[in-house]
């Protein structure tokens, strides 16, 4: 057992184990392969993780970052999250729902459910985002009020 | 010969977030998981609900697949299936800011070095690539696919069906791999108890050189405390339940369901609730629909029908759902003929199995076959009308069926012929 943890780096169940995953995910590659564009299929998951690690985690740290060194942002009266919490709640809305709200299967989707649905996406997504970011603002005033009162009372 | 640690976020001191480490990863792993759990579960029941053991029911080729289901779909209750799609879809949405923050833990593992120490440690990594790959793929196809956005070049059923295989087999050799880190993590620190402190007792995990965790070796000073993070991350999943669950639960939900495709308002009158595929789309003209129309049914004997006849048969009206594999539903008052008395008319009230085709003239969902206990069942309809005036061309005139607990894409619109075998 020592020379097989030696040579391969972990035990024998880890090896095991990852032999189940890789003969399940060769059986589903076969069965995907069966119905077509399965070429497209392994495309489109390496362009999933390029997608998140390369470029939608980059751009959020960044910005985040870029935010964290405004001043006041992480130091009193320390806004960054009042900007954080709803950034967040209108962007995810905007990458889960993005297809909607630009319209990326109009043609389709207006076809195929008889144009019964009166929904204008963009504008609800536009309005939300809107909403949270005054909700937060007003937050953040009230958190700028108790802490100039605070900071008063430290003064006098 | 060593290789040269490049710079960047190969190096330690680029990763200064305080609030990662294995007790975080530990945390959003053991929220996420459930809500997986009921996605997957909710995922095959679906697949289930098709009977595709039933001649063409299958949507991924029945026999030569992984297609093990032995019972057949129930109708009791009437909305187990808008229930079961409408979880598939909900957690399915509402689990992205939880998978974007799990992935946000775990990413300075993605720059480690060297990048390959063992073979272990080669394959483990390539099969983390398949788990971070598969959930962004299981979940995005299926997010797309409600949308009815299909920019990919595969079928959508196949890849997500079979993605989730290579999704849920990396997701279980993850858990099972990372289990004494989880373990250790919440041993040590709690469960829960990271969450009590505020931001000013917010303290980084201990960074363990050895331990090799996501842990930071030089952490920058906390911005936001661990509860901080999760209320943040709650706030984001809560918003996306508001704007979308509401086409699957209904009632004043429904109004608020405003980013869900099909939520939101839809006007007034009693065919008004939301139509999954047009007649334009699905090609059948009014006249196809029209008085030269005659339903064609076929057991051991034959018969036509003109819509007349059939209003001339006795009515039943019920309440049942209709709901999509899309994830929405809506309970409406159906009436109709019974589908036990249209079988008797050609003899066939012992069949076992019933097909049931439509005007439409292609398209995947033309033709659908169901179980003995869905004929059976009283409430089972050839509906003609709907909350009192008959369908409209889009709900499915001249008739249409409709099953209790079936999926919305079996219950055929513009029905043009049945057949009852056994
Ligand atoms: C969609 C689901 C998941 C994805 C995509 C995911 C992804 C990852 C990745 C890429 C890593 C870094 C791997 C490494 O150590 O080299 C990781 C680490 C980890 N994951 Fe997951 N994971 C998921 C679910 C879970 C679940 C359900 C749990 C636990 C119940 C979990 C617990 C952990 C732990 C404890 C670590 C180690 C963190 C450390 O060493 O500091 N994960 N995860």
């Amino acid at each position: 057992m020592r020379s097989f943890r030696g040579l391969y780096g972990a035990g024998p169940l880890h090896a095991l184990g990852l032999i189940a995953c890789f003969a399940v995910t060769g059986y589903a590659v076969i069965r995907i392969f069966d119905f077509g564009g399965a070429t497209t299929v392994l495309v489109w998951f390496a362009c999933a993780i390029i997608a998140h690690d390369a470029i939608l985690f980059p751009l959020y740290s960044a910005a985040d970052r870029v935010a964290e060194r405004l001043p006041g942002a992480t130091s009193a009266p320390r806004w960054i999250n009042f900007v954080r919490v709803p950034a967040i709640v209108s962007g995810v809305m905007l990458i889960v729902f993005f297809p909607l709200i630009f319209e990326k299967g109009p043609a389709s989707y207006k076809a195929a459910t008889g144009e019964t649905l009166t929904n204008q996406y963009l504008e609800a997504w536009l309005a939300i985002t809107g909403g949270v970011f005054l909700v937060a603002a007003v937050l953040l005033g009230a958190h700028l009020a108790r802490a100039r009162r605070a900071g008063g009372t430290l003064a006098s | 010969m060593e290789l040269a640690r490049p710079p960047g976020p190969f190096r330690a001191e680029f990763w200064r977030s305080p609030l990662r480490g294995p007790w975080l990863a530990s945390f959003l792993g053991s929220l996420l998981l459930p809500m997986i759990v009921i996605c997957a579960v909710t995922g095959f029941l679906s697949h289930a609900a098709y009977n595709p053991g039933l001649d063409g029911n299958a949507t991924q080729r029945a026999g030569d697949g992984f297609d093990l289901y032995f019972f057949d779909w129930p109708t009791s209750p009437a909305w187990i299936y808008a229930v079961n799609q409408g979880l598939h879809v909900i957690t399915g949405i509402v689990a992205i800011p939880l998978l974007f923050a799990k992935l946000w833990s775990a990413i300075p593992k993605l720059f480690e070095w060297p990048p390959v120490r063992s073979p272990a440690h080669a394959l483990e990594r390539l099969s983390l690539a398949l788990l971070v790959g598969g959930s962004l793929f299981v979940f995005f196809t299926g997010i797309l696919n409600v949308q009815l956005w299909y920019p990919f070049g595969f079928g959508f059923l196949p890849a997500h069906y079979y993605g989730a295989f290579i999704f849920l087999a990396a997701l279980t050799l993850h858990v099972a791999i990372k289990l004494p880190v989880v373990r250790r993590s919440f041993g040590e620190r709690g469960v829960v108890r990271p969450l009590r402190d505020d931001l000013e007792h917010t303290r980084p995990e201990a960074y363990d050189h050895e331990a090799d965790s996501t842990a930071p070796e030089a952490p920058a000073a906390p911005t936001l405390s661990r509860r901080g993070l999760i209320a943040t991350i709650g706030a984001g999943s809560l918003g996306l339940f508001i704007v979308s669950a509401g086409q699957a639960i209904g009632g004043p939900l429904r109004r608020l369901a405003v980013l869900a495709p099909r939520g939101g308002d839809i006007g007034g009158g009693p065919n008004a609730f939301p139509v999954n595929k047009s007649a334009a789309t699905a090609k059948v003209t009014p006249a196809l629909a029209g008085a030269n129309w005659q339903l064609q049914l076929e057991g051991p004997s034959r018969a036509s029908l003109f819509r007349f006849q059939l209003a001339d048969m006795e009515q039943h009206t019920e309440d049942l759902p209709i709901a999509c594999v899309e994830g929405w539903s809506t309970t409406q008052t159906w009436t109709g003929v019974r589908l036990r008395d249209l079988a008797k008319i050609v003899g066939a009230e012992n069949a076992t199995e019933l097909v049931v085709e439509s005007l439409q003239p292609t398209g995947a969902f033309r033709k659908a076959a169901f179980a003995r206990n869905q004929l059976d069942d009283e409430r089972s309809l050839l509906a003609l009308r709907v909350n009192g005036e008959d369908l409209s061309l889009d709900h499915g005139f001249p008739a249409r069926i409709i099953i209790p607990g079936a999926p919305g894409v079996h219950n055929t619109k513009w029905v043009s012929s049945m057949k009852w075998t056994s």
